[in-house]
């Protein structure tokens, strides 16, 4: 299966990527849901990693059970994220992580930049802290689940929802 | 009668199990859902299905929403004139794994909602469902005429589930609540997802074949399983209006259900 590390380097191409393509994830990856969003739209926060060739995911985990790195930890609904999204592609972002449909502005914007939105399983927490090796809050500390994780993954399944070329997998968006 | 303290440590226990365990007629749905399915539909009910295993064997919760924990409390006769001492030792169950268990604090202060009861019935029932924010959103209100007919209710929901489309994590279970007050109708629609037992009537039985002509499908990529179950409860209506209450529950629908 194909795997994409992040942050991607130089020579990755995401392009070659397709919707409905089942994928894993590999590398450090970042979590950020509403809070994050709002404050750095407003100018009262700021990303704590370049944009560029990363990869922000859609999640607030739950407390670590003794011997796990980070607790349940899948995918919340991306389409809260949508207006504060394509700015994040415009800024370099590779990818977001989350679940569900994307709206026509986060799609347009793939296309124009190149990015791609991964589509991780909902509601499948369990099996993503499996995929899970470290974990540490490196920013919005007093946010608790909203705080910014950085997070290293081995072989975190996910599809490819909607490629760079705008194509998605999902049925009944737009409406 | 139990303590204040074990009945605590009760809702505790409850509580963790709630969030990693699903009840076994909804995994066996699921299970049921994959077999007939295929393509990516298929490969993400396979997923789901992983996830729930993964979690019955770590203890990790099943979704990362431990959700907001409402809580349906029948008074039996065993316990009628407790009614403020057991509230108030669910109340601190509940916030005693948000502060130091495997759940996510996921509210500004952690405060179930509580539905109290006075049953006729000799024991205490408790019905404990956390109420993940990505199916919640996903409530539906519709007042509608007296006299209003199936056809319609039946439009209703389909397009309720339309807007919806894939964002709740689908398949879904239905939860409808039908009469009453506004506010009655709601709380009917949600705990119709707790009693949801898969065996539907013939109204349920035609908002379930509706339903999954939309196509939405398990994760919202086109597929046949957009809905599992769908469970009606009812109240008595007025004669001037029809509240219809329509709750998406996800497919990681969670509910305990025991005893005091």
């Amino acid at each position: 299966m194909r795997r994409l590390v992040f942050p991607l380097s130089e020579t990755e191409d995401l392009s070659s990527l397709e919707a409905g393509q089942e994928i894993l994830v590999e590398g450090v990856i970042y979590t950020a849901r509403d809070s994050v969003h709002q404050l750095t739209s407003r100018g009262e926060g700021e990303w704590p990693f370049e944009l560029k060739g990363n990869a922000i995911y859609y999640c607030g985990p739950t407390p670590a059970l003794p011997g796990f790195p980070l607790g349940s930890c899948g995918p919340t609904t991306s389409a809260r994220m949508d207006p504060y999204t394509p700015e994040l592609y415009a800024g370099g972002l590779a990818a977001t992580i989350g679940k569900g449909p994307r709206s026509r502005s986060v799609v347009d914007a793939l296309r124009e930049f190149g990015g791609v939105y991964l589509a991780a399983y909902g509601g499948c927490g369990a099996l993503y802290a499996s995929c899970v090796r470290e974990a540490e809050v490196v920013a919005y500390r007093h946010l608790g689940p909203q705080a910014i994780f950085r997070v290293r993954v081995e072989s975190f399944p996910v599809l490819v929802g909607v490629d760079s070329e705008g194509r998605s997998i999902f049925k009944g968006e737009f409406k | 009668m139990l303590t204040e303290d074990s009945l605590r440590r009760k809702v505790a226990a409850e509580a963790v199990k709630a969030v990693s365990l699903l009840p076994p007629p909804l995994e066996k749905k699921i299970s049921q859902a994959r077999e007939n399915s295929e393509g990516l539909e298929r490969k993400v009910l396979g997923r789901i299905l992983e996830n729930i295993e993964a979690a019955e064997s770590s203890g990790v919760p099943l979704c990362q929403d431990t959700g907001v924990f409402e809580v349906w409390l029948r008074l039996g006769k065993n316990t009628a004139s407790e009614g403020r001492r057991i509230t108030e030792a669910i109340l601190r169950g509940v916030r005693d794994v948000h502060e130091s268990g495997p759940l996510r604090s996921s509210m500004s202060d952690i405060k179930p909602v509580i539905h109290t009861e006075i049953s006729g019935a000799d024991e205490t029932g408790v019905i404990m469902t956390p109420r993940g924010f990505g199916s919640e959103n996903y409530t539906f209100l519709h007042m509608l005429p007296p006299g209003v007919e199936e056809d319609e209710i039946i439009e209703r929901v389909y397009g309720d589930l339309r807007r919806a489309a894939g964002r709740p994590c689908p398949p879904y279970v239905l939860g409808l609540g039908i009469g009453g007050t506004a506010s009655k109708a709601v709380e009917l629609s949600a705990l119709a997802l707790a009693e949801c037992d898969f065996e539907h009537s013939p109204f349920e039985e035609r908002v379930l074949r509706k339903a999954n002509t939309l196509g939405t499908g398990a994760g919202g990529v086109g597929g046949a399983h957009t809905v599992l179950g769908v469970k009606l409860l009812e109240f008595p209506r007025h004669i001037a209006g029809v509240p219809l209450a329509v709750h998406i529950g996800c497919w990681c629908n969670r509910v305990v259900r025991f005893f005091l």
